[in-house]
């Protein structure tokens, strides 16, 4: 639909000769957030590269913004208002939060001293832990910190989608729950959010529609409150795997 | 009496000099994950460029400066645009070795622009200089002085303080964020390159200005130290640089006052390999070298040497290789040959043998076990000085000359693989070009064995032992000399490559982590691969010595192998029908440009450089 925020259209990726995405479409509408979920190797982070132009469409097309992505360098779709946080934080190891904040800036850099100073200001209220560390190296930080950082400096766009790959991967229970504490309070503030995710249950408890993508093919897609109830896709597609493999051990 | 004082200023001033080039290397390592060898070239050209702007345009020394450092940014940007960017995704090794061949294509053209001679480069204030209590000091070494720290501190205040400088430093540590944060990674490795150019630039007015002089040479012995000077800092760490550039130059200026200056390259090649052996990630412990292995390497893990079967690299789909009965048409063929050329071309037949054993010497290390080196042409001339000395000294047939000279290859080829196997990627590449300067710097100066520039004269022609010491005079005896080695060495060499230990080198090659994890003991097989390289490579250069009855330290200079590795690359590394076909095609080239004999090296680099860009698997692809 025009008005989507994301239009991802009946899309095949390859790397080389092996290809990751199967006729995949996935649409994300305005303030809407969408959970793309799978194991390992399903194709997730695929999904995000397609989004922010770091693979090419062989076949379909992808609409951000209201653009076709075609031909774009990722660097010309994060100008369109794409923030992103991706897999494994990525944050700039030599530099420190602050500048690391100042990155996520980049795209605002003529908006004067005072704007960002003030966007500086809201990101560290909304993490605050980073505050305290704000002039220390990032790549001495911890991974929940790092993931913080990483979270706050695609805040810094204020971006009209922010694509979100595996915000909870290597951390305990009770930061993941602070992150997607994060990630809800971005959702209240408007964000469009596209994000994918190994373990269900809690990006499902924050998204409005989920994708569940089982090697390279969506297998099932639907409203997120649906899908977190439905037992028999639990079992078959959310990573309950031991329990399924039991059942099939029995057949 | 040398002043302890005066010798620090001095080591401070032509370690500024090191210290931008080291920041050039530093910044494309960093943004383009390349080591460039073209960096010295551009050194070199600020140099020339300024001097040509004073000379011919009759421009004042500080205009005709600019003007050649803003060309010289200029040459740095359009070189990446137009050589280096198209082949980003392609083999790993690719762009290295592109940046090898426009070292030498800009070198040599600058041979042929503006002579192979020093030129003079002006210096107004040539001589004025202090004497502060004993120390001397010279209004040249406070230039230098000034012009560094200014560069170094508007460079780092630069790459600090403003939106493209920080955006340049994500880009370096992560391309993809960097690109994610709307950074223009394209931009910024154009600035990068700029960037190089022009320090680089800066570097050669400095250093025309404080010799006093200019050659076209000279960006091979700069661009060495700059590098080592960047290694020495860590590679992608910027003060890294800065301070290594600067102990750098301390130390020379120190060794080369106290010891003489004879030493000064030497000791700063040394340092180099030192460094490499037992520092790579730097005296600071940046993880720079990671991306290449190097540090992974000191700290006892191994990298993978994968080469040109990196990711993106498209198995060659056809690979061209002789076997069986068409080898021994080619053999028959080839024992024909003297019955139908004239002498000359009976000479260029020996010429082409002895280079294709040298090809099939590099050939199994750099393509079979993945070690490029570009030092090869030093283990050539440790066979010809070897079969050289022994033969002027007391008379023994050829066949003893040639294991003599093989085993001194192969004790060198092991002395410099010792530092080497431990490394991967690009680094090795500087390791073995150390190692080559090295050896070259002892032909050179260790006279009362070597006999310095002059050379060896009067080496006897080989006599054969095995048909009772019957001595070879006429060209086809040479030939077939020649070709008798080049056809064993054919043979034996066939065998190794088919049998455990060539398929345990392809595995070494293709992913060392794997084999090590399989129990390969991966240093004591590339070292097998370095001895047997050398073993090949001394061989040919005795045959080499006694074809040409005498042999100078310029022989064995890096170009040579640099037209060695040129017939490898073209014939695709680690093939052996292709080494030879790229030998022979090369000495035939050779033959046929004779009349143009000074564009020589430029058509040699840029064979090179379009094998690599339109035919990286060579002409019959690689295994
Ligand atoms: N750069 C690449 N080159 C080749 N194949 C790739 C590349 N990136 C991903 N793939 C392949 O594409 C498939 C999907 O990868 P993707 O990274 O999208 O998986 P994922 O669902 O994000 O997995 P994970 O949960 O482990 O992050 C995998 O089989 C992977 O091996
Ligand atoms: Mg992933």
């Amino acid at each position: 639909m025009s008005g989507d925020v994301v239009t991802i259209d009946h899309v095949d990726i390859f790397y080389g000769s092996v290809q990751a995405l199967f006729d995949v479409s996935v649409r994300v509408a305005p303030g809407e957030t969408v959970a793309v979920l799978g194991g390992n190797a399903s194709g997730k982070s695929t999904t995000i590269k397609t989004v922010l132009g770091l693979v090419q469409a062989r076949r379909g097309s992808v609409r951000v913004l209201g653009r076709d992505i075609r031909g774009l360098a990722t660097s010309q779709v994060a100008a369109l208002g794409v923030g992103s946080i991706p897999e494994g934080r990525r944050v700039f190891p030599e530099m420190t939060v602050h500048e690391n904040l100042l990155m996520g800036a980049y795209l605002r850099r003529n908006e004067g001293r005072r704007r960002l100073e003030q966007a500086t200001e809201e990101a560290l209220a909304l993490f605050p832990d980073l505050r305290e560390r704000f002039g220390q190296l990032a790549g001495t930080l911890s991974g929940g910190e790092q993931q913080m950082l990483a979270m706050a400096r695609a805040w810094m766009r204020h971006p009209q989608l922010l694509c979100i790959d595996e915000p909870s991967m290597g951390l305990s229970p009770r930061f993941v729950e602070r992150i997607y504490d994060a990630i809800a309070g971005l959702k209240a503030r408007g964000v469009t959010i596209l994000m994918v995710e190994q373990s269900a249950t809690m990006a499902l408890a924050v998204a409005d529609r989920a994708y569940v993508l089982r090697s390279g093919h969506i297998a099932v897609e639907g409203e997120a409150a649906a899908l977190a109830n439905d037992p028999s896709i639990r079992r078959a597609y959310l990573g309950e795997r031991a329990f399924t493999e039991k059942e099939t051990d029995h057949v | 009496m040398v002043d302890f004082f005066s010798q620090i200023i001095n080591g401070l001033a032509i370690g500024n000099v090191y210290a931008l080039l080291a920041i050039g290397f530093a910044l494309v390592f960093g943004v383009a994950n390349l080591i460039n060898f073209a960096q010295g070239s551009l050194f070199m050209l600020g140099g020339y460029l300024t001097f040509t702007g004073v000379s011919y345009l009759g421009l004042p020394l500080l205009p005709a400066a600019l003007l050649g450092i803003l060309l010289t940014t200029g040459i740095g940007v359009a070189l990446d645009w137009a050589c280096l960017r198209p082949i980003q995704r392609g083999p790993r090794i690719a762009p290295l070795l592109a940046t090898l061949a426009l070292a030498v294509i800009i070198d040599s053209t600058a041979e042929l622009v503006w002579s192979p001679n020093t030129q003079g480069f002006p210096n107004p204030m040539a001589d004025q200089a202090w004497t502060v209590g004993n120390a001397f000091i010279s209004a040249v070494d406070l230039l230098i002085l000034a012009t560094g720290i200014v560069c170094i501190v508007s460079l780092t205040l630069f790459l600090k303080y403003t939106w493209t400088g920080r955006a340049l430093r994500a880009t370096a540590m992560d391309p993809e964020a960097a690109q994610q944060m709307g950074v223009n990674v394209a931009a910024m490795r154009t600035l990068t390159f700029g960037l190089a150019g022009l320090l680089g630039g800066i570097g050669g007015v400095l250093i025309g200005l404080y010799y006093q002089s200019i050659w076209p040479t000279m960006g091979i012995p700069f661009g060495l130290k700059g590098f080592t000077a960047a290694l020495l800092g860590g590679i992608s760490s910027i003060p890294g640089a800065i301070a290594g550039g600067l102990l750098l130059g301390i130390f020379e200026s120190l060794t080369s006052g106290y010891l003489g200056s004879l030493y000064r390259n030497m000791v700063a090649y040394s340092l180099l390999l030192l460094v490499l052996f037992f520092r790579p990630q730097g005296l600071f412990g940046a993880r720079g070298l990671d991306a290449l292995g190097g540090a992974q390497a000191a700290a006892g893990m191994v990298p993978s040497t994968s080469l040109m079967a990196s990711a993106f690299s498209p198995v060659t789909s056809r690979i061209y290789t002789l076997a069986g009965w068409p080898a021994l048409a080619v053999l028959v063929l080839a024992v024909l040959y003297p019955f139908v050329a004239d002498r000359t071309w009976e000479h260029i037949g020996t010429l082409a043998a002895i280079f294709s054993l040298l090809a099939v010497s590099l050939t199994v290390v750099a393509g079979s076990a993945g070690q490029i080196s570009v030092g090869h042409a030093a283990l050539f001339g440790v066979g010809a000085y070897t079969a050289a000395l022994l033969g002027v000294a007391c008379d023994l047939p050829i066949e003893l000359l040639l294991v003599a000279a093989g085993t001194m290859g192969a004790i060198a080829a092991i002395a410099c693989g010792v530092v080497a196997v431990r490394l991967s990627g690009h680094v090795i590449v500087m390791a073995t070009l150390a190692s080559g300067l090295i050896l070259h710097s002892v032909f050179l100066s260790w006279i009362d064995v070597t006999r310095g520039p002059m050379g060896v004269r009067g080496i006897p022609p080989p006599s054969v032992g095995l048909l009772g010491g019957f001595s070879i005079t006429d060209n086809a005896g040479h030939y077939w000399l020649s070709l008798a080695v080049l056809a064993l060495a054919l043979f034996l060499t066939g065998r190794l490559l088919q049998s455990n230990v060539g398929r345990t080198w392809r595995a070494i090659r293709e992913d060392r982590l794997a084999a090590v994890a399989a129990g390969v003991p991966a240093v004591r097989y590339l070292l097998m691969a370095f001895a047997v390289s050398g073993f090949l490579a001394g061989a040919a250069g005795a045959l080499y010595a006694h074809l040409l009855a005498f042999i100078a330290p310029g022989d064995f200079f890096i170009l040579a192998s640099f037209i060695v590795l040129t017939m490898v690359v073209l014939g695709g590394l680690g093939n052996l029908t292709g080494a030879v076909f790229g030998a022979v095609l090369l000495i035939v080239l050779t033959e046929v440009l004779r009349e143009f004999g000074e564009f020589r090296m430029v058509a040699y680099g840029l064979v090179l450089l379009l094998a690599i860009m339109f035919r990286p698997n060579g002409l019959l692809g690689s295994k």
